[in-house]
């Protein structure tokens, strides 16, 4: 069975590019989500988008339909993020957002009070987006991939270069970080 | 709860457990109500993340994406460049740092002559910037290896990725 995402990408790598075309429609989102949950800041993730589509661009013609397209096009993303959190003299995250610009942001959501439901799940996804950024990345990327995109231990590993065994453990560690403090939540 | 019953729950979620195994956790889910509710706040987690809000792809990225691809040149260089750019910076603080230590040492072979008991209180910090020094550079040498190794590992990942 040829899905229509490698069926896309082999049209792309015979020539045709409109194919790249639709491919980054079908699939800029949830890279650029990925990558923003990554590497924590919005504009980077941005540029981090542009590079791993530049790198599909670059590696059409070695493209050899033997995984997923997902599979494949989440691990030059991994791969760009970890770059990106490597690199030296790296920006934290979060940094750029100043206190002020915090402080006006947040006058601005009091002015206009929303329901009770929306308050809730935008403090229980602020939450959440937190403890995220707070996990090791490995663990944040593992669980990532597993639990938003569908990639199974076996695609995880290969995302990672490690081992399914290293997976199992990475997605178990997140998860428990995660709802002991979805948890906290609640009590509060 | 033994650590490795609760990461077969994330594995059973994830549709990772054998068959055989699977079915004996899922007999002892329905006796534990205590398990079935570890299950359930794991389960939670995977759907909660999956509800996260997402923003849609701003309109420039497509057109900056191909402003990219129509360059001459790649982002690659970009590396390269800093990894110059460091090595450059590594060569300028050595040459800073010869001048000091010649400076040093004839401002200690000056205040030796003079017996006044001021001198020696003054000579302690004069080391301190030395060491610095030293790890600035160490720092600075190191960083463009490092950068250099993970181009090389990207490029090895990369045709690993792009052949199978």
């Amino acid at each position: 069975m040829v899905d229509e995402d490698v069926r896309l990408m082999l049209a792309f790598r015979d020539g045709d590019d409109g194919a790249f075309d639709a491919l980054f429609e079908r699939w800029a989102g949830r890279v650029l989500r990925f990558l923003e949950r990554m590497v924590g800041e919005a504009s980077v993730a941005e540029d981090l988008v542009q590079e791993t589509f530049a790198r599909v661009w670059r590696a059409r013609a070695r493209y050899q339909p033997e995984a997923r397209f997902s599979t494949w096009l989440f691990t030059i993303a991994g791969n760009a993020a970890r770059n990106e959190l490597r690199r030296p003299f790296r920006r934290a995250p979060h940094e750029s957002m100043d206190e002020e610009a915090a402080g006006a942001a947040l006058a601005l959501a009091a002015d206009d009070p929303p329901a009770d439901a929306v308050v809730d799940a935008r403090r229980e996804g602020a939450g959440l987006e937190a403890g995220l950024a707070a996990l090791p990345a490995r663990q944040r990327e593992a669980l990532w991939l597993r639990a938003v995109e569908g990639l199974s231990y076996a695609e995880v590993a290969a995302a990672l270069a490690t081992s399914e065994k290293s997976v199992k453990a990475l997605i178990h560690r997140a998860r428990v970080a995660l709802a002991r403090g979805m948890k906290r939540g609640e009590t509060r | 709860m033994s650590p490795e019953l609760d990461e077969k729950l994330s594995a059973l979620l994830d549709g990772e457990l054998a068959p055989a195994e699977a079915a004996a956790l899922r007999a002892e889910l329905a006796r534990s109500p205590e398990l079935a509710a570890r299950l359930a706040a794991l389960a939670s987690v995977d759907e909660a993340l999956r509800g996260l809000p997402s923003r849609p792809v701003p309109a420039g990225l497509r057109a900056r994406l191909a402003a990219r691809l129509a360059a001459p040149t790649p982002a690659r260089p970009r590396r390269w460049l800093a990894a110059a750019a460091l090595a450059a910076a590594a060569a300028a603080l050595a040459l800073l740092a010869l001048p000091r230590t010649e400076r040093e040492e004839t401002r200690v072979a000056e205040t030796e002559p003079a017996p006044a008991p001021s001198a020696p209180p003054e000579s302690p910090p004069a080391p301190v910037p030395e060491p610095r020094a030293a790890e600035a550079l160490a720092e600075a040498e190191d960083l463009p290896v490092i950068e250099v190794l993970d181009v090389l590992a990207e490029l090895d990942e990369l045709e690993e990725v792009g052949s199978g």
